[in-house]
């Protein structure tokens, strides 16, 4: 995933509308922000995280103000982030746009479109595509506060190696090995059929059991 | 249209498939006979499970099962 560009409006400390592109090219493609204490580097960084994913960095203080204070003395209620990435080339190079709004009290839009050719079209379900390009385990890999790195995970939590699983493409292997097993208890309940072997259907029926147990969530 | 950058990074990725290919046929080349059996096998049936995984086109568990039973009764081992 590439970052293109970010437009905020009257978000946090960013009043009226404010756009910045990010450099994406082969080439060019580090953008760094620098700035004194205040200037509004972390809520830069939130802009995208919230943009994302509706929620904040952990240690993002006055969640719920979130309409620039200049901005809303001036009788603006309500403020916007916009992001437009790219999917990498692999995976089809594909465009979209995200755009979320919020009041100080709730959030009022949330829009996916995918880009093609310069026509922008919606996608219905946005935020399950967004956690299909970007697990909610990984995005704290991804999007994080530099100065509280000490707080972030790295010990590999189930989560975090499950969506790395996901990202480096092995959730396909997962399947199959899920469904091969499944293929394998089928094939041993035929041939307990076709014996007709009491005994050996009872066992079958036992072990389909306690794979039904092993595989209930949060086992 | 095309610029010299664009050129050189499309004749890198392609140099670099080549080698990926060439590099994966040794490695099998290297292999029994029946691994590299088991080996082509178990490529196309990642394909199949990829195939009916796709989004968009995706089946059910039930039905990949029954699938990848039939895929494996037709396979020679």
């Amino acid at each position: 995933m590439r970052l293109l560009s970010l437009e905020v409006a009257d978000f946090r400390s960013f009043h009226g509308v404010q756009r910045v592109e990010f450099a994406a090219s082969d080439e060019k493609r580090v953008t760094v922000f620098h700035g004194e204490n205040g200037a509004g580097k972390t809520n830069l960084l939130n802009a995208v995280h919230w943009c994302m994913t509706g929620q904040f960095t952990p240690r993002f203080q006055e969640q719920r103000i979130l309409v620039n204070k200049e901005a809303y003395r001036a009788g603006r209620r309500e403020c916007h982030v916009e992001l437009l990435f790219q999917d990498e080339k692999e995976s089809g190079g594909l465009r979209y746009r995200v755009r979320r709004s919020a009041t100080n009290e709730a959030q009022t839009g949330f829009e996916v479109y995918q880009i093609d050719r310069g026509n922008s079209r919606p996608i219905p379900n946005g935020q399950s595509l967004l956690r299909m390009l970007l697990p909610p385990g990984l995005i704290s890999w991804f999007f994080f506060d530099a100065e509280a790195i000490g707080s972030l995970e790295l010990s590999g939590s189930p989560e975090f190696k499950r969506d790395l699983r996901k990202t480096l493409g092995f959730d396909l292997v997962d399947t199959l090995l899920q469904d091969l097993e499944a293929v394998q208890a089928k094939r041993r309940r035929e041939v307990a059929n076709q014996t007709n072997d009491k005994e050996l259907t009872a066992l079958q029926n036992e072990m389909d059991n306690i794979d039904r147990v092993l595989n209930r969530p949060g086992f | 249209m095309p610029n010299d950058k664009n050129v050189r990074s499309s004749s890198l990725k392609d140099l670099l498939g080549e080698i990926e290919d060439e590099v994966d046929a040794e490695q099998k080349a290297s292999m029994p006979k029946q691994d590299q059996t088991l080996a082509e096998i178990a490529r196309r049936m990642l394909r199949l499970e990829r195939d009916m995984t796709m989004p968009g086109s995706a089946t059910s568990a039930a039905a990949r099962v029954e699938r990848l039973a039939k895929f494996i009764e037709e396979e020679q081992f």
